[in-house]
Formats: structure tokens, C-alpha cells, sequence
């Protein structure tokens, strides 16, 4: 696998050099589809969905500003496109009203969890990811399992990091509820 | 972009996405369609922008024009009689403008950073900014006598409608001369009125009491044909 930074292939693939874009598909490949399977919960299409998310890349390349990074940029090319696919099924106004991106919120500290607390938290969020909606699920997605930080999730899913901040200690919370009440274990 | 076939499900999806480009099913857009996109963006938030700071000035415009703006300093029923005089359609129109513009520079870091609240306040204080900047220019004055004129035919309509509304019982003009029980007014449009000043009628300081001619009053209180019975009298000056 070439040691070059996803910056400077993305420069490549602006310049013309198609087969770079193929090293960009292999690096974010199982990343995006990841992210899909788990914030759109569904397997059958996932596919496509990706294959989408490459193309509108790709077609949108010259848009990306190579001295900033690659990663929150096809990252967000991903999420417009999964929240599209979640409109066309669901064929409603999708987070219309969010009192959290209207109103300052406080920010809590990010602190960074263990390896342990990570792995239980994503075992807790493997069990009933399927219970969350979507605007709880998405920043706990990127932040356990994509590993992203506070900034880059603000960055992907263009909320204030105080919004972003909000919705994971919320998430978490009701995750950890619902697990009580069905398990009455301690969670 | 082309739809999968069933071929293209067996294939990875670096395999089916490399395929469509050199097929030339997809292409990139060029460094100068971004640009122009992102030119023709900033063009939109500065005309609506723009439209904002005209469309706020104007009703502030108006609101002093027709003298609903000093009405609150009739009490209670001032107030009453401001809610009503509003011109909500204009108020509406701004609304929906802000609230465009604000869907519009979401997009940019700045904004999206921050609360929707602090955008939006952001989006307020520099429409109040520009408003009372446009507003030393004289802008609507100048505008709002070009209509009078009828050397514009399409702000004249418009002025007259929104710009300088009358009401029944709000009116602006200027003291012409005193009458035993009164004065005369002069309003905007050269068209007197008898002004009758009664025990009833409410002064609130002593400038308001004391006007000479050619001071601009704002009178509240029901017109009768030519004679205004003046529940209410504010002095603003020369």
C-alpha cells in the first residue's frame, strides 16, 4: 500500500490520474461502508450506496482543498448521501426542529475513553443501535466505531461541537436506559 | 450516473466505480464549475443580503414617515395602535429573507460552527448595521421624493403603499399656524388639517407642549373630514 497521504493522491486524482483514485476507493472503502451498514442499518444496499458516495467523490474532486484533509471531506460527501437514502425511505422532513443546533449548548470534555470502556460501548451499541434514532445514532457511529473526534464529526455533519458534544452524552444515555430496562443489568 | 447491472454487483466496488470513469459514464467537474458555483453562491447571499438591509431600513423608514414609530408614547393604547400599524407583510417578507439567507450561509464553516441562534442574531445586528447606515444616506428619502414626483414609476407605488402609509388615527405633518382652540397641519402631501386640542389631549414633556411653526408633530387621535380631535401630541423638532 503506497505511504502517501490521502492529500496528496487526492492532488493526483485532480490532476487527472485516475488509477490514484482507485488507492483512495481501497483506503476508505470498508470505512464507508461501515459507517452505512451501522447508521443506516441495512445490508442488502450498502453497496450502492458506497459506490455512490465514490462517484459523487470523484465527479466533486476539484472541489476538495488538498492542504485541508481528505478523511472529513469524503466523510461528508457520505453522510449527505446516506441521509439521502434515509429521506427517500422514510419520505419525511428528516430532523426538521433540533432545539440542540438552535440553542447554545455546554460543552462537555472530551474525554477520552478507554480501550475497554470503548469495546463495551460498542457491544452495548452492536445489541441496540436498531433502537436509536437516526439523530443520536449517526454521531455515535462516527465516534465509536469510526473513531472520529468531537471536531471532525462537527465537520462531517456540520453541527457546533457543543451540539455534537450534546447528542453523544445523550445517546449514550438512553442506550444505557434502554439496556437497563431490558436487561435490568448494569450497564 | 449510471445504474448498477447485475454484472457490476459482482465486481468490487473500486472495479465498477475505475470502470464508469474511464468509460466516461462519470466525470469530474472542473476547478472552474466550483468556482463559478461558489461566485454565483456569494452573488445570492449578497443580494438577499442587500435586500434585507433595504426591505428593514424601509419599514423603520415608514414607520417614521408615518409617525406610527413615535405612537408608543401613548401608552397602552400607543402600543396597541403600533401592532396594528405594523406592516407585516414587509415583516413577513424579512423573516422569510433571513431565514433564506441563513439556510444559505449554513454552508459556510462559520456558521455551521456556531448555533443557529448566533447566526442568526449575527444576520440581525448587521441588517440593523446597514439599515442605519443606509438610513445617513437619506436613501428612502431621496427614493420616497423621486415617487412623489412620479419620476419613478414603479417606487412611486410602492413608497406611497408601504413608505408613507396614513392611518385614521395617526398623523405626521407640520404646524403651520396656531388657532384659538388648535393648529393647523401640514402634512407630506401639502394638505391641511385643523388640529383641536382638548383637556383631554396628553402632552408627555414639556417640548411636545411647546411647538412653534414648523415643527413636526405627530398627532394621535380620529380624523373628522379636516379636523383631527387630538387625543395625543408629540413634538419631534424641526
Amino acid at each position: 500500500m503506497s505511504l502517501e497521504t490521502d492529500e496528496v493522491i487526492a492532488k493526483r486524482v485532480q490532476g487527472g490520474d485516475v488509477e490514484s483514485f482507485g488507492i483512495l476507493i481501497e483506503r476508505y472503502e470498508n470505512k464507508i461502508a461501515r459507517y452505512a451498514r451501522k447508521f443506516l442499518l441495512r445490508g442488502e444496499d450498502v453497496k450502492d450506496i458506497v459506490q455512490e458516495v465514490f462517484m459523487k467523490a470523484y465527479v466533486n474532486i476539484q472541489s476538495f482543498d488538498t492542504t485541508q484533509r481528505f478523511s472529513p471531506w469524503i466523510y461528508r460527501i457520505a453522510h449527505n448521501e446516506f441521509i439521502n437514502a434515509i429521506k427517500k425511505k422514510e419520505r419525511g422532513p428528516l430532523f426538521f426542529f433540533d432545539l440542540d443546533t438552535i440553542l447554545p449548548q455546554s460543552v462537555a470534555p472530551e474525554t477520552a475513553d478507554g480501550e475497554s470502556q470503548k469495546q463495551e460501548m460498542k457491544r452495548i451499541l452492536d445489541q441496540s443501535l436498531d433502537t436509536l434514532g437516526a439523530l443520536y445514532r449517526e454521531p455515535l457511529v462516527l465516534y465509536y466505531y469510526e473513531d472520529k473526534d468531537y471536531a471532525e464529526i462537527s465537520e462531517i455533519m456540520h453541527l457546533p461541537i457543543p451540539t455534537v458534544s450534546s447528542r453523544l452524552r445523550r445517546g449514550k444515555a438512553m442506550l444505557k436506559k434502554m439496556l437497563m430496562e431490558n436487561h435490568g443489568a448494569d450497564v | 450516473m449510471a445504474p448498477m447491472s447485475e454484472e457490476d454487483q459482482k465486481k468490487n466496488v473500486q472495479e465498477v466505480v475505475l470502470e464508469q470513469i474511464k468509460e466516461h459514464k462519470v466525470s469530474m467537474h472542473s476547478k472552474s464549475y466550483f468556482m463559478l458555483h461558489a461566485v454565483l453562491f456569494g452573488v445570492g447571499v449578497t443580494l438577499i443580503f442587500l435586500a434585507l438591509i433595504y426591505l428593514g431600513s424601509f419599514i423603520i423608514f415608514g414607520l417614521i414617515q408615518s409617525g406610527v414609530w413615535f405612537v408608543p408614547t401613548f401608552g397602552l393604547r400607543g402600543w396597541f395602535i403600533f401592532f396594528r400599524s405594523l406592516p407585516w407583510i414587509l415583516i413577513l417578507l424579512v423573516f422569510i429573507f433571513a431565514l433564506v439567507l441563513e439556510i444559505m450561509v449554513r454552508r459556510y464553516s462559520f456558521a455551521y460552527r456556531r448555533p443557529l441562534l448566533y447566526s442568526m442574531l449575527g444576520i440581525v445586528g448587521l441588517v440593523i448595521l446597514g439599515g442605519f447606515c443606509m438610513s445617513r444616506f437619506n436613501v428612502h428619502r431621496e427614493l420616497w421624493q423621486y415617487g412623489r414626483a412620479n419620476r419613478l414609476p414603479l417606487v412611486h407605488g410602492f413608497y406611497r403603499q408601504f413608505g408613507a402609509p396614513r392611518f385614521r388615527d395617526v398623523h405626521r405633518g407640520i404646524v403651520r399656524m396656531g388657532e384659538p382652540s388648535g393648529f393647523i397641519l401640514e402634512n407630506d402631501e401639502g394638505e391641511t388639517s385643523t388640529v383641536m386640542i382638548t383637556p383631554q389631549t396628553r402632552f408627555f414633556r414639556f417640548r411636545d407642549y411647546d411647538f412653534v411653526a414648523s415643527d413636526t408633530v405627530i398627532i394621535y387621535g380620529d380624523r373628522d373630514g379636516r379636523i383631527i380631535r387630538a387625543y395625543g401630541i408629540k413634538n419631534i423638532g424641526q
